[in-house]
């Protein structure tokens, strides 16, 4: 479980490095420049479709505990 | 769904893009935790642990203490409680991380603003002796509690109050922290309509939320806040500053207090009493009364006592004094309030508890907004009615 967690946040770190490696080609070419990456912020609509979002990724995080749940109260 | 956004002001730490996004998550986290997942305890309790409890001891659990015992032992129960102490410490490390980072800019403008033209004022005590209750206690987990003072100007625990209550409370107490001292005010005027109070305290003020309430709902008055930290002090006083709020901040213990007698009309203790010893509780009562003119109120806001509670929901709302810090949660609300305000010199006659206007009331004074009330398992975090006990001197 321990291995299972580490090699997880290794990939995720590794996630961060590729996004900083296109973060810094993009403001290198002025695509996208670091300071209006770091300054976005979002207006209500994208506040709340990003919120969704995250409530459908903790959803799927916690499925198994909520199937759980259900049981429980079917018993 | 409404995003509901922390109102901005000199000393309010800012987020970067990751820093918002980490604060975001782990806000929809613990209120995915608590709304979906811990309620299921409930099935634990009523089709494993009660008819467990009963064929072995022939009758219901007496109060919330037999069926901690037993629930403390249960898996769910065990995986849920670490899910909330885990995400509660999450939450302050994601917080706490952003100030750190910014924390020199914070204390040189908290600075600037107490060394410029003010309204109102700030007054430490060098010599100030902290209570213990408060120096060996991170209440509710906050990393340092309400005592640390990290540096020269330090602001850090004030900060820390400010935007980690902030998400801690999903945003209900209002944009500007202020929900509890707003509906305080309601509730002043509803129980003492006659009373317009022109010089008012509020003990335990912490980063000055409530403060802003009172001094928004009571434009006119004098109005003085204490608490014992000097970093939470400093911050509350350059956010009040900021704002234009008239308030003069002091470092004192509530317990003895250095106003002179019967030198103000309302005295507030606004969820205060639970983060104090019951020792404590008796003597801020003593100081209210003491400081109180005739005729003066001192109204106190709380949770809302466990007697008539049943024991399964006292159980639920105990959660804070065993798993975050909140030694004194459970007795302050076994607390007979009553008999402590007339232990204090106050008559009997005069004193009153109950529901009274809570945050979402107190919204809705300045906003059009209906912010939804989830109940949630374990304390409350905004919504519905507040409690309130108060006596008249």
């Amino acid at each position: 479980m321990h291995a299972m967690i580490l090699a997880l946040a290794t990939e995720v770190s590794v996630l961060f490095d590729r996004f900083d490696a296109m973060e810094r080609i993009l403001n290198a070419k002025g695509v996208l420049t670091r300071t209006d990456l770091e300054s976005w912020q979002p207006d209500t609509d994208a506040e709340d479709d990003r919120a969704s979002k995250r409530d459908a990724l903790i959803r799927r995080l916690f499925r198994s505990t909520h199937e759980a749940r259900v049981k429980l109260e079917k018993e | 769904m409404v995003a509901l956004k922390q109102e901005p002001h000199a000393v309010l730490p800012s987020a970067t893009l990751d820093e918002a996004a980490r604060q975001a998550f782990i806000n929809q986290l613990g209120k995915h935790v608590l709304n979906d997942i811990t309620p299921g305890n409930k099935a634990v309790y009523d089709k494993h642990v009660l008819p467990a409890f009963q064929q072995t001891h022939e009758r219901a659990p007496a109060d919330r203490h037999e069926i901690r015992k037993e629930m403390v032992r249960q898996p769910y129960y065990q995986m849920t409680s670490s899910f909330q102490r885990t995400i509660q410490e999450m939450m302050w490390n994601a917080v706490d991380e952003s100030i750190q980072r910014q924390l020199p800019d914070l204390i040189d403008v908290a600075q600037n603003i107490a060394r410029g033209k003010t309204t109102g004022s700030l007054t430490l005590d060098p010599n100030f002796e902290m209570p213990g209750y408060i120096k060996h206690n991170d209440n509710h987990a906050t990393p340092g509690g309400y005592s640390a003072d990290l540096l020269p100007g330090d602001v850090t625990a004030g900060a820390l109050y400010d935007r980690g209550a902030f998400i801690y409370t999903q945003g209900l107490f209002g944009p500007r922290m202020d929900g509890i001292g707003k509906a305080a005010a309601m509730m002043v005027s509803r129980v003492r309509p006659d009373l317009k109070p022109k010089k008012i305290l509020e003990i335990g003020c912490t980063a000055g939320g409530s403060t802003g309430g009172l001094a928004i709902m009571f434009p006119e008055a004098d109005l003085h806040a204490i608490d014992v930290g000097a970093a939470l002090l400093r911050y509350a006083h350059a956010r009040a500053e900021s704002w234009g709020l008239p308030i003069h901040f002091h470092q004192m213990n509530a317990e003895h207090m250095s106003f002179a007698d019967e030198s103000f009309d309302l005295v507030c203790c606004l969820a205060t009493l639970h983060e104090t010893s019951r020792n404590a509780t008796f003597n801020i009562f003593k100081e209210a009364f003491r400081a109180l003119r005739p005729g003066g109120l001192f109204l106190c806001s709380e949770l809302p006592p466990y007697k008539g509670v049943d024991p399964w929901n006292q159980f639920v709302r105990d959660w804070d004094t065993y798993n975050n810090n909140e030694p004194f949660w459970g007795g302050v609300h076994d607390l007979e309030l009553k008999d402590v305000a007339v232990a204090a010199g106050f008559d009997p006659a005069k004193y009153f508890e109950g529901n009274g206007p809570g945050v979402a009331q107190a919204n809705a004074l300045t906003s059009a907004v209906e912010v939804e009330n989830k109940k949630f398992m374990g304390s409350t975090r905004g919504g519905g009615q507040a409690w309130y006990a108060g006596v008249s001197k």
